[in-house]
């Protein structure tokens, strides 16, 4: 659940205060837990939840991001490339340093398998801005991975 | 291509993330823990809470019924009540032939006379006021006026009705072992023991003027007091589990489905209103799980790997005799609980009645009726006699079994405590009927040696037959 925390947050303090409030409202609301599927997927729903919650509050932290003009990545990279040379740790790294509307847009589209009108209804958005987001985070992540790997290259 | 990578990407952070493990530090279990604590705090006092109104309610009963017991005493005892004219045959003196008493309450000393004779003609044309006992001479009581008025009738035939089967010497003060003696054959009636004038039928009137000594308590045999009882308690039933580390949470969400005790009771009467109690008692528990199906990996258990299946009562050891898979580290089973999961105690009570009131249902003398309302409290010791738990266990293989879990470790002892209000009818002589609603709650956990803390409430109500001896 850490790691779903973390996935969330910008920073690893507001992961641990995630997880905090996420289990407290587990130990809340345990008694309504029914026998509907597994209680480590009831626990992950409540996180997200309350990490949707939590965005839906600070409203004014929805800046989009500023592509910058040459995000594009001039090298073409592989999953094998990428898994080679970069560890977990560091992806999610670069999955913390997305903007908030675009990190949970790409959270909840990758790793929790949203559809892109279920992303536009929770987050109060269109379903295209939701399309046009999830692209945009692909592309800053595919940008930053092509540094990350290319800096530890050459401090190599 | 860009789209393509652009796909590629998420699947690449997909792989890598979704296999990743971190602990997170320790500062936000405790955290946690505090905040679980806190919640485990409001939870005790909202209980609390319904618990001190509970308790009011019946302490007001209770105290209320101790007041009016005293308070009706005195009035019987000093002050004869104004709506009761009794009449009763005493020999007064040698030269007092048998007579019928009447008493009333006397408003103004002054008025007694008037108030007498006027009260016995009202009641009797042909009787007469041949004697009365003037105010009390006792300095310590001067509101004690003596209120006996001995009024002859003009009948003979009618005052010989009267005539008492046992003869009283001339006294103020008539003392109770003496009527215990002279009535010693009447029945011992426990609902209205406590009602001197329904007890003790021949006195109904004592002297104001306190007697030095004070008389023997009237002695009721022992068989006479002596009770038993057959009942049986719908109850409904909350377990709360207090789980102190994240480990807890491995041993299940097992909830209430139903909950019902029988049992007998023993009882003897102390006083007329004051009972102690015992017997013993069968309570059931069936749960229900939150989680009907789990994954179970094996454990090292003494030096060697087990499946246990963790409940919030206890642990059982899943037996390998049908499996065909090996219990290994990384070979887990899954474990589905079925519909039968009860757990027994045999409870010893121990339990003090206190008779608050009793009611009288019927008219008339024949055939009276009564009912009586009391409070009841106590604690009980509660012993695990049986645990039975149908599972069927899936093997990754395919194979799959049916079996019964019996040997729960864990579970242990515990005491609870209860209270409650009850009616008891009376039926007939020996038999009456009785309802109670009560509360209990456990003392202590009813598991041991776990991470986590098992508690029952129950809420039920006693439906019980009762046999005076």
């Amino acid at each position: 659940m850490m790691v779903v925390c973390t996935r969330y947050s910008s920073d690893y303090e507001s992961a641990q205060d995630l997880l905090q409030e996420g289990f407290i409202r587990v130990f809340q609301h345990l008694h309504q837990f029914k026998n509907e599927g597994s209680l480590e997927g009831w626990i992950r729903r409540i996180i997200v939840n309350l990490a949707l919650e939590t965005y839906r509050k600070n409203v004014n932290l929805r800046n989009q991001a500023e592509l910058p003009s040459e995000y594009e990545s001039e090298h073409p990279l592989s999953a094998e490339d990428i898994l080679s040379q970069l560890n977990a740790n560091e992806l999610l790294s670069l999955v913390q340093q997305l903007p908030p509307t675009y990190r949970l847009v790409f959270n909840l589209y990758e790793f929790e398998g949203a559809k892109h009108h279920e992303i536009a209804q929770q987050l109060g958005i269109s379903e295209g801005t939701s399309k046009s987001n999830l692209h945009d985070a692909k592309k800053l992540l595919q940008k930053w991975v092509s540094k990350l790997m290319y800096d530890n290259n050459n401090h190599i | 291509m860009s789209e393509q990578k652009s796909n590629d990407i998420g699947k690449v952070f997909r792989s890598a993330i979704d296999g990743l493990s971190m602990t997170p530090p320790k500062a936000v279990w405790e955290n946690l823990r505090m905040v679980a604590l806190q919640t485990q705090l409001l939870r005790y006092q909202t209980i609390n809470r319904w618990l001190t109104v509970y308790a009011s309610i019946v302490t007001l009963l209770l105290g209320g019924s101790i007041v009016e017991h005293f308070s009706h005493n005195e009035v019987e005892y000093l002050i004869p009540s104004k709506t009761k004219l009794v009449y009763q045959t005493r020999v007064i003196h040698d030269t007092i032939t048998l007579s019928k008493i009447v008493y009333k309450n006397l408003e103004k000393p002054s008025d007694i006379l008037d108030k007498i004779s006027k009260d016995a003609q009202e009641t009797d044309d042909d009787t007469q006021i041949s004697h009365v006992l003037h105010k009390s001479t006792n300095s310590l009581n001067p509101l004690a006026y003596d209120s006996t008025f001995i009024i002859k009738t003009n009948h003979t035939i009618a005052d010989s009705a009267f005539i008492q089967p046992y003869n009283i010497e001339h006294t103020d003060v008539v003392h109770q072992a003496t009527i215990t003696n002279t009535i010693g054959s009447k029945p011992y009636n426990p609902f209205i023991s406590h009602i001197p004038l329904a007890t003790i039928p021949y006195l109904s009137f004592k002297s104001r003027n306190i007697p030095a000594e004070k008389p023997p308590k009237l002695k009721i045999p022992l068989k006479n007091r002596l009770s038993v009882s057959a009942f049986y308690a719908p109850e409904l039933g909350d377990l709360t589990v207090y789980r102190s580390t994240p480990d807890a949470f491995n041993y299940g969400n097992e909830i209430i489905e139903k909950a019902y005790t029988w049992g007998f009771r023993a009882s003897i009467d102390l006083s007329p209103r004051v009972s102690i109690s015992t017997g013993i008692q069968l309570s059931t528990i069936q749960f229900a799980g939150t989680v009907r199906k789990s994954s179970i990996q094996p454990e090292l258990v003494n030096g060697q790997l087990q499946y246990l299946y963790k409940t919030v009562f206890g642990v059982a050891n899943i037996p390998t005799e049908e499996m065909t898979t090996t219990p290994a580290i990384g070979n887990p089973i899954s474990v589905e609980m079925e519909d039968e999961h009860s757990v027994s105690f045999v409870n010893i009570p121990l339990s003090l009645k206190y008779n608050a009131f009793s009611l009288k249902l019927t008219k008339g003398t024949r055939n009276q009726r009564y009912m009586s309302l009391y409070g009841i409290g106590g604690i009980n010791y509660h012993m695990p006699s049986s645990q039975i738990m149908n599972i069927e266990v899936y093997e990754s293989d395919g194979h799959d079994y049916y079996t019964t879990l019996r040997n729960f470790s864990n579970t242990s002892p515990y005491w609870s405590y209860q209270f409650g209000i009850g009616a008891e009818l009376e039926l007939g002589r020996n038999s009456s009927m009785w309802i109670e609603p009560y509360y209990q709650r456990n003392i202590n956990s009813f598991v041991r040696d776990l991470p986590l803390q098992s508690y029952l409430q129950n809420t039920g109500v006693r439906i019980g037959l009762k046999w005076h001896f």
